[in-house]
């Protein structure tokens, strides 16, 4: 079956199968490996994507679902060959060490900032609470979704 | 593995009307995905309901809050008619999994899957609500969620129906709560919840209380409605509060594993139910 949605910003017609995955569609379909398959039912975040506005996990949503939707995945944030603020605040704040988790810590602070430009601790704890990280223990990670809000608040101004 | 989309409540009874056994309803797939990939063996023909805009709709009419079967736990947290006319189902819906599975998780879906631990269900209970089934044939009938779930995760659903929405009763003075434990403080499955609703301007008003996943559906706490109703009318016993609550709990699950824990555990929410009662009555 075709569906047709719209990824990274590009209108994309795509050939799937109906026992695909968001997941698969987006890594073995279009080649988005940023989209990492980890727990496969919803529990540790790393397949986290950004679809219509909001985080889901794409191992949870069946691709036939994805029809008319706008997905958004790591590769779609650097513009122009420059980091987007959140991947830059989460390198220097050393928010990243295997690097397994982080796409999905990414978008989740990309979802969250998309709807709160200014949020606190807690606020940002809720928002990642879904993305499980097995090596920095979260301080860098929630410092570095802090410092991105600062980042794009001041872009902003 | 067959899919399809319906755009319209006419396309989907029209489907429901000429499937066979393998068609299964899908909303946001948090519990579905799972299991379909964990059955390679079983034919699946999936039916979504995300496309079907009525489905969705959130809305206040004839002194009833109507919730959409898919409207999803999110909804259920952020809309401001849920927070003021069903609070205690807007605090469960907040407490269930992680930002994204609040985002995609839908309130018929909770209610479909039949899970002894869903959190919502015993919050929808405590407000009297009902769900709204229809049939292919476009026949509706109206459930009380206290009896709709029959078992281990079955419910009055029949081949041919589907959920479409929950109606709950608006009450004057009517307020709810819901709190829950679990494994750990956040992403995490009900040990055991607890759901209330009251009116503390109208001490002769109904007191309810329902306790989850000690059953496959809700169980009923008379006798903790009956001391809390006392505390509204200016009396009531904390200790005999949770001695109620924690009887219920071992009259219901006698001789289980887990009976020892649970009975201690409800103490500590009815404890922090009577304590919010009473701080709402001051």
């Amino acid at each position: 079956m075709n569906i047709q949605l719209t990824v990274n910003g590009q209108d994309r017609t795509v050939e799937i199968s109906p026992d695909m995955r968001l997941l698969d569609l987006l890594r073995d379909v279009l080649g988005l490996i940023s989209v990492k398959e980890g727990c496969s039912e919803g529990e540790c975040g790393a397949c986290t994507v950004i679809m219509d506005g909001k985080a889901v996990t794409s191992c949870t949503v069946m691709a036939f679902q994805a029809e008319g939707s706008d997905i958004m995945t790591t590769e779609g944030l650097a513009q122009r060959g420059e980091l987007d603020p959140i991947q830059q605040a989460f390198m220097d704040n050393d928010a990243v060490q295997c690097g397994f988790c982080t796409p999905g810590m990414i978008m989740s602070t990309k979802a969250l900032l998309m709807q709160n430009p200014d949020p606190s601790e807690e606020e940002a704890r809720r928002a990642l609470e879904g993305n499980i990280c097995r090596c920095t223990g979260y301080i860098p990670i929630i410092n570095a979704v802090l410092d991105a809000a600062r980042r794009l608040r001041d872009e902003g101004l | 593995m067959r899919a399809c989309r319906p755009s319209s409540l006419d396309e989907l009874r029209s489907v429901l009307g000429s499937d066979g056994e393998a068609l299964k309803l899908i909303a946001g797939g948090t519990d579905l995905v799972i299991e379909v990939r964990a059955h390679p063996e079983r034919e699946y023909s999936l039916v979504d309901l995300t496309s079907i805009p009525e489905l969705s709709l959130i809305s206040v009419e004839a002194r009833q809050l109507c919730v959409g079967a898919t409207s999803t736990h999110r909804d259920m947290e952020t809309s401001p008619s849920v927070i003021k006319h069903a609070t205690a189902i807007s605090m469960a819906a907040s407490s269930v999994g992680s930002t994204q599975i609040r985002n995609r998780g839908t309130v018929g879906g909770n209610l479909a899957h039949g899970s002894a631990a869903a959190d919502t269900i015993p919050a929808m209970a405590c407000l009297e609500a009902e769900a709204v089934v229809e049939s292919c044939t476009g026949n509706q009938t109206v459930h009380s969620i206290e009896n709709f779930i029959t078992g281990r995760n079955s419910t009055v659903l029949e081949k041919g129906q589907f959920i479409s929405s929950i109606k709950i009763p608006i009450r004057e003075g009517r307020l709810s709560w819901f709190a829950k434990v679990g494994s750990r403080r956040a992403v995490t499955i009900s040990k055991i919840n607890l759901a209330a609703s009251f009116y503390p301007d109208i001490p002769n008003k109904p007191v309810k209380i329902y306790i989850g996943a000690i059953a496959s559906s809700p169980t009923r706490a008379s006798k903790a409605e009956e001391e809390l109703s006392r505390l509204i009318s200016g009396s009531g016993c904390k200790d005999s509060f949770l001695r109620a609550l924690s009887d219920t709990v071992a009259d219901t699950i006698p001789g289980r594993s887990s009976l020892p824990y649970k009975r201690e555990a409800i103490k500590g929410l009815g404890d922090q139910l009577w304590d919010h009662v009473k701080e709402v009555l001051r």
